[in-house]
């Protein structure tokens, strides 16, 4: 009861302050004259509308439309026609770089053991090795 | 401040001297209803006419929402440029309901923009500085000691601080319910929502005051 009671005077409280609160944030009149009389701005809603209104046009009229839209893809297909332009001469480089065909033998083995990684080296020695017919790598051996 | 159906019942059809001697074609005398038609026929300069007889209305509803100048410059912008896109879907009933159907307009906007802002600025709002928080815990300790404490102005600032940790929806409601001491159906009409959802609106954004409010006590 006395909790109620309590809690009711406080919420009285407290609407009495949200209503000071809603007082304070009240602009005086001068403000409202001042932001209404703005210069310029019937001007800018003049310029607002006839955008508005150029951009309703161009959306009512297909072949207009279509013309905005491919416009806007330009930079968007210049970026993917450069993309390929780049991967296209990278793929070059690296083809003439490591050689798939036409090369050595050793150059061969070089770009076979080019492409693995620092830990598989090993393997591919003792691969190498087992091949020949030799069993075990010399760091095999001592380990034995 | 007028209210906005103070506004709407008082003088804003009456343009003011200086102002109407700008369109000299136009008769001083036409009516919202008439200066709408000449719009629809493609007379701007009666669309000109409208906005000096309204930009008060509109100017005054913005400031209820947002306390910046350029804010509410921004609002008188877009809710003219709205009203004139929906001038074909007005219709005139009466004298005043051209200044009715504006403020409806720019109810929206500034709601909308209420969004727009809250979305934008999330965790940035609101926030109080140390000494405006101890004046607030000062101010309703003293509210507590006595009902009849005549305590220091709030700032502007810090009702806008603390005002925009309410929801939009709220911040809409207490707006519409305070301070332009519209009724459930009125607000119900500018809204568009049920008055079902306007009580309970209602209900809540006192509820969140109160929260809001309650931090400091």
């Amino acid at each position: 009861m006395w909790s109620k009671n309590r809690i009711r005077i406080e919420d009285e409280k407290l609407d009495r302050f949200g209503s000071e609160l809603m007082q304070a944030f009240e602009a005086s009149e001068t403000e409202v004259n001042t932001a209404a009389a703005s210069p310029f701005l019937f001007r800018r809603i003049c310029v607002r509308i006839e955008a508005e209104q150029r951009r309703l046009s161009e959306e009512n009229n297909p072949w207009l439309a279509l013309f905005v839209q491919v416009r806007r893809a330009i930079p968007v297909f210049a970026l993917l026609a450069v993309a390929a332009l780049i991967s296209t001469l990278y793929l070059h480089s690296a083809r003439s770089q490591f050689p798939v065909n036409g090369g050595t033998g050793s150059d061969q083995q070089t770009t076979l053991i080019a492409g693995l990684p620092a830990f598989l080296q090993d393997s591919q020695d003792d691969v190498e090795a087992s091949l020949v017919g030799w069993h075990g790598s010399p760091q095999s051996q001592r380990k034995e | 401040m007028k209210r906005m159906a103070e506004y709407v019942e008082s003088g804003a059809n009456t343009p003011p001297p200086d102002q109407a001697q700008q369109n000299p074609e136009l008769p001083l005398d036409l009516s919202d209803n008439e200066l709408v038609a000449a719009v629809r026929a493609g007379d701007e300069m009666a669309f000109t006419r409208l906005f000096e007889r309204h930009r008060g209305l509109v100017s005054r509803l913005g400031y209820r929402f947002f306390p910046r100048r350029e804010q509410v410059e921004e609002i008188i912008q877009e809710a003219f440029v709205k009203a004139y896109f929906a001038l074909n879907g007005y219709q005139g009933g009466h004298e005043k309901s051209f200044a009715s159907w504006l403020a409806r307009i720019t109810v929206h906007t500034c709601y909308d923009e209420l969004r727009r802002t809250k979305k934008r600025n999330e965790s940035r709002m609101g926030d109080l500085s140390e000494e405006e928080a101890d004046y607030l815990s000062d101010r309703l300790r003293d509210m507590s000691a006595s009902a009849n404490v005549e305590g220091s102005a709030i700032s502007r600032d810090l009702a806008s601080k603390l005002l925009s940790r309410l929801k939009p929806e709220d911040r809409l409601v207490l707006i519409l319910l305070k301070q332009e001491e519209l009724s459930i159906a009125e607000i119900a009409e500018v809204t568009g929502w049920t008055s079902a959802k306007v009580k309970m609106r209602s209900h809540r954004a006192q509820q969140g005051l109160r929260r809001v409010l309650r931090k400091f006590l």
